[in-house]
């Protein structure tokens, strides 16, 4: 650590001289490495244009068949609403088993059973009349959204229904009851696209930040380059600071290219907050997450360890920082679990600026947490290869 | 091929998986922990859906209103507002997940029979969630309605509450779950994340047990010796096969004793369907392993097919019926939805080989398919 004496200002000029050509060599390295080039240009184009192109939270071609049978007018209605782009017909069924059958292979995803007398218990009313939906359940997603989407639908037939047919319901026109406007703010559309590209960058660069540095130290320690930097003029704290550095510029011009090429351009993703708040935290985050990708790297004896831990850490932060699930409903535990990696802290962010147009008065927890986490990963992982390449 | 030489390479790869003690561990924790990790994170019911109310009616049946909601498992409420703008901060800063307001003169309208309005700000960043909780909320909404339509139709018409609840709900579906009948979240989630761990580890680690040869140079060693390149690659197989299929049976069985996902169907269908995936797995490693040279490469290029295949085109996420026109087409052309479908097939639906031979019949093919254009791939005399 002899170059980094603060107090000697010459030294300290040469030794930033000497960072800022090791970082030179980093993004030469960098383009001449075709995998890892092409891998960075995926992950910050072609991923996320995949991620968003195929996203819908709304049910969509759900296969569905109907119980064969003589179907009145207003059963035929019902049936009719069971209809595209919610729905997909499946055929009919024939039978009970017939039904069982097209669920059990797949062939239709719901059997919908509109009994013969649908028509009559409708205009006798006397009693309600019920129509069966069968739904599989075995891909669970799938089957909630079917059951939900039909209650809906059946249920607005009803009232449509009544109120279509007053005069059989003894003047029910002036009833009490409340009306419920939605207003659905940040994403008025509920463009799935949103999220979902927002998701993908933040996981994939995660990836990239906790990856890059950590293999980066193994295959030092693997073909024994280290012994080449001891000897070197260069101390290996302006050698890993080199290598986070270079990482972060590259990282921080990734992040322009996915959210002006790709997030704006392509999903008109908005951005009601300040760019300039987001360029900054994401640097921060970018040395939290680099700091991860250190501490595994002293740890780790080979790129296969590597590949293992990073999985290890990086894919449950991926699944349970608030993208692909909900964070309020996930188990309290998890939840305090969860709260310690600077991905949650950071998909906060991310969401509260582009979409919320929150500022630093809204996100201040977020941030300073993030902060911490940043500094003391970094910390640790600086701390650790000192110990390791003494 | 010869026998004593695929066993040969498969006896000093599994000499240096068990000597690598930590590397060892890793391959068996791995997949134990993630399928952990996902079912508890992911199975959840969307429930305590956070709210705060704005009431400026602030009576008492605005109260009953309000309280409704309160007292519904499905939403939490988290307090009263005065201003706007509170609403705003509070919607800007994802504190709550909806904020209700009730406008004044919600008493007045409802007590002379005319309807009421309130309105609800959503949080739309979530949409996925948001959807559940615009059900949530027009569920709540018509119960309210028909409740309060109820007392009003059977006082005027003078009929039993049961009997002017048929007048105003007059058709009603009845949905019947099949294979699921709790719905419970978890047994579906656990089945298919037996799927997705392993498309997320098997790949890398024959990936790299061959790419590890290349970058440390001991593959000169092959490319120098007799041995012929089909039981090289076999040899390398075996170690990766075995413990895949360790850890398969390991997920089977965290699945079942742990989550109680119920297994309905048989073993002697789930074993082989399993054994084909795991090859399959391995082959697109192989086929990793012949495009790059570093262990850096290995480790990139797989992450990204796990998460193509694993996530993006296996239905575990977006349902396959969901997928678009291209994904569509994508998502049948890779082998993860033939097994996922295996899979959900076996566990949740009792199903067996006369219902499920096709995608077990897929599945195979791949594996065959993958292991020959991997090796046809693989030259033992690389030009440098």
């Amino acid at each position: 650590m002899s170059a980094v004496r603060f107090g000697d200002l010459h030294s300290a000029r040469e030794s930033i001289r000497q960072v800022r050509v090791l970082m030179v060599k980093e993004w030469h390295q960098l383009v001449l490495d075709r995998t890892l080039f092409f891998f960075l240009l995926y992950i910050f184009t072609v991923s996320i244009l995949i991620a968003g192109g195929e996203v819908t939270s709304e049910l969509r071609n759900a296969l569905l068949a109907v119980r064969a049978g003589s179907h009145g007018q207003a059963a035929r209605e019902l049936i009719d609403r069971f209809r595209p782009p919610y729905f997909r017909s499946a055929g009919e069924a024939r039978s009970d088993r017939h039904a069982l059958e097209m669920l059990d292979r797949g062939e239709a995803s719901a059997v919908l059973d509109v009994p013969s007398d649908f028509d009559e218990i409708l205009l006798t009313a006397r009693e309600q009349a019920t129509v069966q939906l069968v739904v599989d359940t075995s891909k669970t997603r799938l089957g909630y959204l079917i059951s939900s989407y039909g209650a809906r639908i059946a249920a607005g037939y009803g009232q449509e229904w009544v109120q279509a047919n007053p005069g059989s319901r003894g003047g029910s026109a002036n009833l009490p009851g409340v009306e419920n406007e939605h207003r659905i703010w940040f994403n008025p559309q509920l463009t799935a696209a949103w999220l979902a590209t927002i998701g993908e960058f933040i996981s994939w660069m995660t990836i990239a930040c906790v990856l890059l540095p950590a293999t980066a130290l193994v295959r030092e320690k693997e073909r024994g380059n280290i012994e080449q930097l001891l000897v070197s003029p260069l101390t290996p704290f302006q050698v890993m600071l080199a290598k986070v550095l270079s990482m972060q510029v590259v990282m921080l011009a990734g992040t322009a290219l996915s959210l002006f090429g790709i997030l704006q351009h392509v999903f008109s993703v908005p951005a009601n907050g300040s760019l300039l708040l987001f360029f900054v935290l994401t640097g921060f985050y970018t040395f939290a997450a680099a700091g991860i990708g250190l501490v595994i790297g002293t740890f780790a004896r080979s790129a296969a360890q590597v590949g293992m831990l990073v999985f290890l850490l990086v894919l449950p932060m991926i699944m349970l920082s608030g993208t692909h699930s909900r964070f309020e409903s996930m188990p309290v535990w998890l939840q305090t679990v969860m709260s310690v990696s600077p991905m949650h802290h950071y998909v906060d962010i991310t969401l509260g600026i582009l979409l919320r147009g929150a500022g630093l008065e809204l996100l201040w927890r977020s941030v300073a947490a993030l902060a911490l986490m940043g500094t003391v990963l970094f910390a640790v992982g600086c701390w650790r290869f000192r110990t390791k390449f003494r | 091929m010869n026998g004593r030489r695929i066993w040969a390479v498969a006896r000093k790869e599994f000499r240096e998986i068990f000597r690598d003690r930590f590397y060892f561990l890793l391959t068996f924790a791995l997949p134990p922990l993630l399928m952990f990790v996902f079912v508890y994170g992911t199975s959840q019911e969307t429930e305590n859906v956070s709210f705060l109310v704005l009431d400026h009616d602030k009576t008492q049946s605005s109260r009953d209103y309000v309280y409704r909601y309160a007292t519904s498992r499905y939403f939490a409420y988290r307090g009263s507002l005065t201003e706007m703008r509170q609403a705003e901060r509070a919607l800007a800063g994802a504190e709550v997940s909806f904020v209700l307001v009730i406008p004044e003169g919600f008493e007045r309208d409802l007590l002379s029979d005319r309807k009421a309005s309130v309105q609800t700000l959503l949080d739309g960043v979530i949409p996925a969630q948001t959807e559940t909780v615009l059900g949530y909320l027009a569920a709540m909404n018509s119960t309210v309605n028909v409740d309060l339509a109820e007392e009003t139709v059977s006082r005027r018409m003078g009929v039993t509450p049961q009997r002017a609840r048929v007048l105003l709900d007059p058709s009603r579906l009845e949905v019947r779950y099949l294979y699921n009948q709790q719905m419970r979240n978890i047994s579906g989630v656990a089945a298919s994340m037996v799927m997705f761990v392993q498309m997320l580890t098997v790949p890398l680690l024959a990936a790299l047990s061959v790419v590890r040869e290349k970058e440390t140079g001991s593959i000169y060693n092959v490319y120098a010796s007799t041995i012929g390149r089909w039981e090289f690659l076999a040899g390398k197989l075996v170690p990766c096969i075995c413990i895949s299929l360790a850890n398969a049976m390991i997920l089977w069985a965290i699945a079942v004793y742990h989550f109680e996902a119920p297994f309905k169907g048989s073993l002697g269908y789930f074993v082989p369907v399993t054994l084909a995936f795991v090859i399959c797995a391995n082959g697109i490693g192989l086929l990793i392993s012949g495009l790059v040279r570093t262990q850096q490469g290995a480790l990139m290029v797989s992450s990204i097919i796990a998460v193509l295949i694993g996530i993006t085109y296996s239905g575990v996420i977006t349902p396959i019926p969901m997928l678009t026109g291209g994904a569509y087409v994508t998502a049948h052309m890779l082998p993860a939805m033939y097994y996922h479908d295996a899979v959900t097939g076996v566990f949740l639906k009792g199903l067996g080989w006369r219902a499920l031979w096709r995608p077990a019949a897929v599945i195979a093919t791949y594996a065959a398919f993958l292991v020959l254009v991997a090796g046809s791939l693989f030259r033992k005399r690389r030009p440098v």
